[in-house]
């Protein structure tokens, strides 16, 4: 259980192991590959959109292929894994409990995912991580497709199982002197996007089985020419997807917890504040899917209706940020690395959401829909917000999981150009959509200002590029060769901070 | 609570105030946008994979181009032969999803002569990228 | 804090090299597979999508024994700069364009097919007068899923059974609409 440092154990062993730590580091390093993957991928869309014409790829269905497989890879392969390790790693010792509630099913639920990868990266399916139908029935090419649908099928069933653990740890096995108002914020976050899971994946799940059977031929749910209607899947698929945005949200909202009261040194502003507006986001993220089809020609009170569910959501976002701005006021604050990336996370945070009200504006998504306002929107979210958040977070756990320290320079260095690059990549592209350039597309006609916001996103690109490989030979170096790490107080900041590890756990 | 918490009262309350105020007038607009003219006239537009046909009431096709009148109301029945696309020109800001199954209805009166882009918003394949038309607006 | 409690988190750098090395050959055998099989995961519809585009696959029509003569006709696919009319040959307009074919029963047509384009092609022989579907025999050179990109080409051949009209065209779901149709006429 204990993992003992004298002699590295072999790695068989940590591969066939159950205890939470050593799934949570599967999960780590399964997450940072597809990150690496996926990051790729979109560096290859980003050369190809420099300029109009083909530059690195030379057909559409590549291109299409690759937008595809970016989307997917991020998602499912990158952004839940990684909340995944993070909380295998740390929820069952902020319950004070001795693992997870299910070892095996731990296990099981992180290795179906690799398998799955595997189908959806040998495939490389073509319809957008969306899989519209009837694109995705009747256009898109085959095994490619099935082999999408099989490995987000597995997909969801490991997210459902990973789920029931978190569940259950939290609220049954939690130690009984600890009430559960005083669980962290972390552990609060996996509660609450677990039950976000359990109740929205299923839909989905549906909508898989459909869309395979409408493929072949037997059923017509999405088939005009069987009777079917389009429309159906896109309410199905947003009604998971939509509360899945916040199950990726909402677990890094959780770590910016954990590192915001920590480096400013003061406790946070508000326990309950925190809990009671994960527990809102929780609810109403059900009651806004259908702002995703604004434009299927739903009728003013179908719309009306979801504008109203979207907007709802943003005093429970607000009351975050505004829990990490009262800790910050007047804190002692510590500007490493995982405090710069968790302030910097708060405010591309708060950007997206400006411009999510923007889109909930019914008039207003009929400028923004489909174009590359979306793109920048939602990138500000997942890159702006969760994975500054994930990323600040691997660095605070970096000196725990290998006793040595990053370097704190590079770091910083990681952090400027990783902040600078989405911001030149992520504001302009709002601004392009608004100029009107569609979504996934090869290639633009050249109009002079499309040209020029294209080069300047793909110079953008490339200077995430450079943070993030330097972030990948500090992650190796450090964890090599990197100065061993005062366990006690790795960042120096004064050693009265509880710590994770320090808690008093009568398992361990 | 050991501390007290009116200011995040407060700023909850101004979150809200300002979130009411862009759902009540994005309401009105809404309406407003939606009331189609009486004396519209009607423009059956056709996509399909990849490329854009228009008929106008009197008969008239056109394939790729449509030509209409400055200053005159226009209702667009938007209609698709096989997946779904979406019709958008994008300096009126008229965008609908093409849905095969169904008819989609929006309308607009260009109020200036010229050339505009006709677009697909809603990924349709292979040439996507490419399914474009030209909207041409002539002086009545 | 006792030697004991405090390696619970660390890993060893050796620990994670080897999971790396697992991982980062993982993923080289995998694209290796995939760039090995090329076009194979995009070569065919799915069941639905062949209904909808109206290939079945009943037995291929009897088998015609050429009884006349070879007309070999080389046909290339064009465009106007502005992607608005597609064709063989030449432009609308211009001589040679869309040559009708004129040919007996029992005749072999050669088709020399070459996309002289910027976009994607395919081609093929049908009886339906509007539409992309009802390809005959062994006429089709590539398919709107694997289309011809840009300078590829290929040969297919076509010997009608019976007289009438036959139309070749550009199988991509749009061209034949926008120009891309000649005919055979067969006696």
């Amino acid at each position: 259980m204990v993992l003992e440092l004298k002699r590295a154990r072999p790695v068989w062993q940590i591969m066939f192991s159950t205890h939470h730590t050593d799934v949570g580091l599967m999960y780590l390093i399964f997450s940072i590959l597809a990150m690496f993957i996926g990051g790729a991928m979109a560096i290859a869309l980003r050369v190809e959109l420099f300029a109009p014409g083909a530059q690195l790829i030379q057909d559409s269905m590549s291109y299409n292929r690759l937008f595809t497989a970016h989307g997917t890879t991020m998602i499912f392969l990158f952004l839940l894994p990684s909340a995944a390790a993070v909380g295998n790693y740390l929820v069952p010792i902020m319950v004070r409990y001795k693992d997870m509630a299910y070892p095996k099913l731990n296990a099981i639920a992180f290795w179906m995912i690799p398998p799955a990868a595997v189908l959806v990266w040998l495939g490389m399916a073509d319809f957008g991580w969306y899989a519209n139908p009837p694109y995705s029935v009747i256009s898109s090419p085959a095994p490619a497709a099935e082999m999408w649908i099989f490995g987000l099928k597995v997909l969801g069933v490991s997210s459902i199982l990973g789920s029931i653990n978190f569940v259950v740890t939290i609220l049954k096995c939690k130690h009984p002197d600890l009430s559960l108002g005083k669980v962290p914020l972390l552990a609060w976050s996996f509660l609450s996007s677990s039950i976000i899971v359990l109740a929205a994946m299923p839909t989905f799940a549906a909508a898989l089985l459909m869309l395979l059977t409408d493929r072949l031929g037997t059923t017509g749910f999405f088939n005009p020419a069987m009777g079917g209607d389009p429309i159906a899947y896109q309410h199905l698929f947003w009604f998971t997807f939509h509360p899945e945005v916040y199950v990726l949200v909402i677990p890094a909202i959780g770590m910016m917890y954990e590192i915001i009261p920590r480096f400013s040194r003061r406790p946070i502003f508000s326990q309950g504040s925190g809990v009671a507006a994960f527990v809102i986001l929780s609810l109403v993220a059900f009651a806004s899917w259908a702002h995703h089809m604004y434009a299927t020609g739903m009728t003013f009170t179908e719309k009306t209706v979801f504008m109203i569910g979207t907007l709802a959501a943003v005093p429970a976002s607000a009351m975050h940020v505004f829990n990490f701005l009262a800790t910050m006021w007047n804190g002692r604050i510590k500007f490493a690395t995982p405090m710069m990336w968790a302030v910097g996370g708060i405010a591309l945070f708060f950007a997206a959401g400006a411009g999510g009200v923007v889109n909930s504006a019914m008039p207003l998504d009929f400028i923004t829909h489909d174009s590359y306002w979306v793109v920048g929107h939602f990138h500000l979210f997942v890159f702006g917000t969760i994975a500054f958040g994930t990323i600040g977070f691997f660095y605070y756990i970096f000196p725990y999981v290998t006793g040595r320290m990053y370097n704190e320079k590079w770091g910083v260095v990681h952090f400027i150009l990783a902040f600078v690059g989405a911001c030149i990549t992520f504001f302009t592209q709002h601004i392009l959509g608004l100029f009107g350039m569609p979504r996934r597309i090869y290639d633009y006609p050249e109009i002079d200002s499309w040209v020029s916001m294209n080069a300047l996103i793909s110079v953008g690109a490339m200077i995430i590029l450079v943070g993030m490989c330097i972030f990948l030979v500090n992650l190796i170096y450090s964890a090599a060769k990197g100065k061993p790490a005062n366990l006690h107080d790795p960042f120096g900041l004064g050693g009265k901070y509880y710590y994770p590890y320090e808690q008093r756990n009568p398992h361990h | 609570m050991a501390h007290s918490n009116w200011a995040e009262w407060i700023y909850v309350a101004v979150v809200i105030a300002l979130l009411v105020y862009v759902g009540a007038e994005a309401w009105n607009i809404e309406n407003l946008i939606e009331h189609v003219p009486e004396d519209a006239e009607v423009i059956k537009v056709t996509a399909q994979q990849w490329f854009w046909s228009f008929e106008h009431e009197d008969g008239t096709k056109e394939v790729g181009e449509l030509h209409l009148k400055k200053d005159h109301a226009y209702k667009f029945e938007i209609e698709s032969k096989d997946v779904n696309h979406n019709f958008n020109i994008h300096e009126y800001v008229v965008l609908l999803d093409a849905v095969p199954g169904q008819i989609n209805t929006v309308w607009f009166s260009p109020n200036e002569a010229g050339e505009f882009d006709i677009q697909c918003r809603e990924y349709c394949g292979l040439i996507h990228y490419n399914m474009r038309a030209t909207l041409i607006v002539e002086d009545t | 804090m006792s030697e004991h409690d405090e390696t619970i988190w660390r890993t060893s750098s050796g620990r994670v090299g080897k999971m790396m090395a697992i991982l980062g050959g993982t993923v080289i055998v995998g694209a290796i597979i995939f760039f090995a099989l090329g076009d194979y995961w995009i070569s065919e519809l799915s069941p639905a999508g062949d209904t909808f585009a109206g290939i079945s696959d009943q037995a291929a029509a009897p088998v015609v024994e050429q009884t006349g003569k070879d007309i070999p006709i080389t046909l290339d696919f064009i465009e106007s700069a502005d992607f608005r009319t597609l064709a063989f040959n030449e432009l609308p307009g211009d001589p040679g364009n869309n040559p009708t074919i004129n040919a007996k029963v029992g005749d072999r047509i050669i088709f020399n097919i070459l996309n002289a384009g910027k976009s994607f092609h395919a081609f093929g022989v049908t009886l339906d007068e509007e539409g992309f579907g009802g390809i005959l025999g062994n006429s089709a050179v590539a398919s709107p899923n694997n289309p011809l990109k840009p300078g590829d080409g290929g040969t297919s051949e076509f010997i009608p059974g019976e007289p009438g009209t036959y139309y070749y065209i550009c199988t991509v779901p749009g061209h034949r609409e926008m120009g891309m149709v000649g005919t055979i006429i067969v006696e």
